[in-house]
Protein backbone atom coordinates (compact mmCIF):
# COMPACT_ATOMS: atom_id res chain seq x y z
CA UNK A 1 0.00 0.00 0.00
CA UNK A 2 1.47 3.86 -0.60
CA UNK A 3 2.18 5.44 1.88
CA UNK A 4 -0.04 8.41 3.40
CA UNK A 5 1.79 11.50 2.68
CA UNK A 6 1.63 14.74 5.14
CA UNK A 7 -0.40 17.36 3.76
CA UNK A 8 -0.59 21.17 3.56
CA UNK A 9 -3.61 23.12 3.06
CA UNK A 10 -3.76 27.05 2.41
CA UNK A 11 -6.68 28.85 2.57
CA UNK A 12 -5.96 32.12 0.53
CA UNK A 13 -8.06 34.66 1.05
CA UNK A 14 -6.60 37.81 -0.01
CA UNK A 15 -5.85 39.16 -2.83
CA UNK A 16 -2.66 41.19 -2.52
CA UNK A 17 0.65 40.01 -3.23
CA UNK A 18 1.82 39.87 0.25
CA UNK A 19 -1.39 37.30 0.95
CA UNK A 20 -0.90 35.39 -2.44
CA UNK A 21 2.71 35.16 -2.89
CA UNK A 22 3.49 33.63 1.03
CA UNK A 23 0.57 30.92 0.54
CA UNK A 24 2.70 29.67 -3.21
CA UNK A 25 5.69 29.90 -1.38
CA UNK A 26 4.65 27.68 1.26
CA UNK A 27 2.86 25.00 -1.01
CA UNK A 28 5.28 24.27 -3.65
CA UNK A 29 8.18 23.82 -0.88
CA UNK A 30 5.71 21.49 0.80
CA UNK A 31 5.84 19.63 -2.25
CA UNK A 32 9.64 19.75 -2.73
CA UNK A 33 9.83 18.13 0.76
CA UNK A 34 7.33 15.34 -0.21
CA UNK A 35 3.97 16.47 1.30
CA UNK A 36 1.01 16.96 -0.86
CA UNK A 37 0.04 20.95 -0.90
CA UNK A 38 -3.51 21.96 -1.49
CA UNK A 39 -4.47 26.07 -2.16
CA UNK A 40 -8.25 26.77 -1.71
CA UNK A 41 -8.40 30.28 -3.27
CA UNK A 42 -11.62 32.17 -1.76
CA UNK A 43 -12.74 35.96 -1.68
CA UNK A 44 -9.82 38.02 -2.93
CA UNK A 45 -7.77 35.15 -3.15
CA UNK A 46 -9.39 34.09 -6.32
CA UNK A 47 -8.20 37.37 -8.28
CA UNK A 48 -5.38 34.91 -9.08
CA UNK A 49 -7.78 32.62 -10.89
CA UNK A 50 -8.99 34.70 -13.28
CA UNK A 51 -6.46 36.27 -16.37
CA UNK A 52 -8.07 39.75 -16.42
CA UNK A 53 -8.19 40.01 -12.24
CA UNK A 54 -4.85 38.55 -11.70
CA UNK A 55 -3.12 41.72 -13.63
CA UNK A 56 -4.74 44.06 -11.37
CA UNK A 57 -3.13 42.51 -8.05
CA UNK A 58 -1.29 44.89 -5.94
CA UNK A 59 0.68 44.77 -2.41
CA UNK A 60 -1.65 45.79 0.27
CA UNK A 61 -1.63 49.27 2.11
CA UNK A 62 0.79 48.20 4.89
CA UNK A 63 3.72 47.31 2.70
CA UNK A 64 3.98 50.70 1.71
CA UNK A 65 5.28 49.99 -1.58
CA UNK A 66 3.41 50.62 -5.08
CA UNK A 67 2.33 48.09 -7.52
CA UNK A 68 5.35 48.69 -9.78
CA UNK A 69 7.66 49.41 -6.72
CA UNK A 70 7.10 45.79 -5.60
CA UNK A 71 7.44 44.22 -8.94
CA UNK A 72 11.00 45.80 -9.39
CA UNK A 73 11.54 44.45 -6.14
CA UNK A 74 10.19 40.93 -6.74
CA UNK A 75 12.22 40.67 -10.73
CA UNK A 76 15.28 41.98 -8.74
CA UNK A 77 15.24 39.38 -6.53
CA UNK A 78 14.47 36.69 -9.73
CA UNK A 79 11.40 35.91 -8.25
CA UNK A 80 8.35 34.57 -10.93
CA UNK A 81 5.27 36.80 -11.18
CA UNK A 82 2.36 35.44 -8.97
CA UNK A 83 0.68 33.68 -12.44
CA UNK A 84 4.20 32.48 -12.94
CA UNK A 85 4.25 31.00 -9.23
CA UNK A 86 0.31 29.57 -9.81
CA UNK A 87 1.52 27.99 -12.69
CA UNK A 88 4.60 26.50 -11.13
CA UNK A 89 3.22 25.66 -8.61
CA UNK A 90 0.37 23.44 -10.48
CA UNK A 91 3.39 21.50 -12.56
CA UNK A 92 4.77 20.73 -9.07
CA UNK A 93 1.63 18.96 -8.02
CA UNK A 94 0.00 21.70 -5.89
CA UNK A 95 -3.52 20.86 -6.03
CA UNK A 96 -5.82 24.16 -6.86
CA UNK A 97 -9.08 24.89 -5.96
CA UNK A 98 -11.65 27.39 -6.13
CA UNK A 99 -14.46 28.69 -3.80
CA UNK A 100 -17.72 27.92 -5.40
CA UNK A 101 -19.34 30.78 -3.15
CA UNK A 102 -16.93 33.34 -4.10
CA UNK A 103 -17.67 32.31 -7.78
CA UNK A 104 -21.69 32.88 -7.06
CA UNK A 105 -21.23 36.13 -5.22
CA UNK A 106 -19.22 37.96 -8.08
CA UNK A 107 -21.01 36.20 -11.15
CA UNK A 108 -17.81 34.11 -12.25
CA UNK A 109 -18.19 31.31 -14.38
CA UNK A 110 -16.17 28.27 -14.69
CA UNK A 111 -14.65 29.32 -18.13
CA UNK A 112 -13.65 32.46 -16.63
CA UNK A 113 -10.77 30.67 -14.90
CA UNK A 114 -7.50 30.07 -15.54
CA UNK A 115 -6.57 26.30 -16.77
CA UNK A 116 -4.65 25.25 -12.97
CA UNK A 117 -7.92 24.73 -10.85
CA UNK A 118 -8.15 21.30 -10.54
CA UNK A 119 -11.93 21.54 -9.10
CA UNK A 120 -14.55 23.95 -7.41
CA UNK A 121 -15.57 23.20 -4.21
CA UNK A 122 -17.25 24.59 -1.08
CA UNK A 123 -16.78 24.42 3.01
CA UNK A 124 -17.57 21.07 3.23
CA UNK A 125 -15.14 19.44 0.48
CA UNK A 126 -12.70 21.84 2.20
CA UNK A 127 -13.41 20.96 5.16
CA UNK A 128 -13.14 17.15 4.50
CA UNK A 129 -9.57 17.67 3.17
CA UNK A 130 -8.80 19.91 5.94
CA UNK A 131 -9.54 17.71 8.60
CA UNK A 132 -7.27 14.91 8.23
CA UNK A 133 -5.11 14.35 10.94
CA UNK A 134 -1.73 14.35 8.72
CA UNK A 135 -2.69 18.06 7.62
CA UNK A 136 -1.37 21.17 8.65
CA UNK A 137 -3.77 23.89 7.61
CA UNK A 138 -3.50 27.51 7.36
CA UNK A 139 -5.30 30.50 6.53
CA UNK A 140 -3.31 33.09 5.09
CA UNK B 1 39.39 10.81 0.74
CA UNK B 2 37.86 10.14 -3.01
CA UNK B 3 36.94 14.21 -4.22
CA UNK B 4 33.36 14.17 -4.86
CA UNK B 5 32.32 15.00 -8.77
CA UNK B 6 29.09 16.27 -9.00
CA UNK B 7 27.26 15.75 -12.16
CA UNK B 8 24.59 18.46 -12.35
CA UNK B 9 25.13 22.31 -11.35
CA UNK B 10 22.21 24.10 -10.38
CA UNK B 11 23.12 27.95 -10.25
CA UNK B 12 20.51 30.07 -8.33
CA UNK B 13 22.67 32.86 -7.10
CA UNK B 14 21.02 35.92 -7.38
CA UNK B 15 17.09 33.67 -6.08
CA UNK B 16 15.44 33.73 -3.23
CA UNK B 17 13.23 31.73 -1.36
CA UNK B 18 11.78 29.14 -2.93
CA UNK B 19 13.91 28.95 -5.95
CA UNK B 20 16.96 27.53 -4.51
CA UNK B 21 14.86 24.64 -2.90
CA UNK B 22 12.08 23.99 -5.72
CA UNK B 23 15.28 23.98 -8.14
CA UNK B 24 17.58 21.27 -5.88
CA UNK B 25 14.31 19.36 -5.81
CA UNK B 26 14.28 19.56 -9.57
CA UNK B 27 17.78 18.86 -9.91
CA UNK B 28 17.67 15.84 -7.62
CA UNK B 29 15.13 14.23 -9.71
CA UNK B 30 17.03 14.08 -12.85
CA UNK B 31 19.94 12.59 -11.21
CA UNK B 32 20.49 8.70 -10.12
CA UNK B 33 20.11 7.66 -6.49
CA UNK B 34 24.23 7.94 -5.17
CA UNK B 35 24.87 10.67 -7.65
CA UNK B 36 25.72 14.16 -6.52
CA UNK B 37 24.30 17.83 -7.68
CA UNK B 38 26.00 20.73 -6.81
CA UNK B 39 23.88 23.61 -5.86
CA UNK B 40 24.91 27.50 -5.75
CA UNK B 41 23.23 30.29 -4.44
CA UNK B 42 23.40 33.52 -2.90
CA UNK B 43 20.32 33.52 -0.83
CA UNK B 44 21.28 33.75 3.21
CA UNK B 45 17.87 31.29 3.79
CA UNK B 46 19.42 28.82 1.39
CA UNK B 47 21.81 27.16 3.90
CA UNK B 48 19.09 26.71 6.90
CA UNK B 49 16.21 26.02 3.87
CA UNK B 50 18.66 23.01 1.88
CA UNK B 51 19.49 21.71 5.34
CA UNK B 52 16.23 21.42 6.38
CA UNK B 53 14.70 20.40 2.62
CA UNK B 54 17.30 17.51 2.89
CA UNK B 55 16.07 16.23 6.67
CA UNK B 56 12.44 16.11 5.08
CA UNK B 57 12.88 14.17 2.04
CA UNK B 58 16.19 11.81 3.03
CA UNK B 59 18.37 12.96 0.69
CA UNK B 60 22.48 13.56 2.18
CA UNK B 61 23.86 17.24 2.47
CA UNK B 62 27.41 16.00 1.79
CA UNK B 63 28.87 19.50 2.43
CA UNK B 64 28.10 23.23 2.55
CA UNK B 65 30.79 25.94 1.88
CA UNK B 66 30.77 29.71 1.94
CA UNK B 67 33.28 31.39 -1.00
CA UNK B 68 34.00 34.92 -1.29
CA UNK B 69 32.13 37.97 0.20
CA UNK B 70 29.62 40.37 -1.08
CA UNK B 71 27.70 38.37 -1.88
CA UNK B 72 28.48 35.41 -0.30
CA UNK B 73 28.13 32.02 -2.25
CA UNK B 74 27.20 28.71 -0.59
CA UNK B 75 28.20 25.71 -2.31
CA UNK B 76 26.09 22.73 -1.15
CA UNK B 77 26.85 18.96 -2.57
CA UNK B 78 23.68 16.81 -2.21
CA UNK B 79 23.67 13.33 -3.10
CA UNK B 80 20.43 11.53 -3.89
CA UNK B 81 19.34 8.95 -1.60
CA UNK B 82 16.13 7.98 -2.95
Amino acid sequence: MAEEKNRLVIVASRGTADGLYPALILATTAVAQGKEAYVYFTFGGMKLLTKQTAQTIGPSVDLGVSKEQLEQLLSKGGMPSLFDMLKMAKQSGVKIYACSPTMNLFGMRKEDLVDVVDDIIGASTFLEIASDPRTLAIFI
Amino acid sequence: MAVVKPVLTVDVKGEMCPMPVLKTREAIQKVKVGEVIEVVATDPASKPDLESWARKTGNKLLSVETVGSEPVVYRFLIERVK
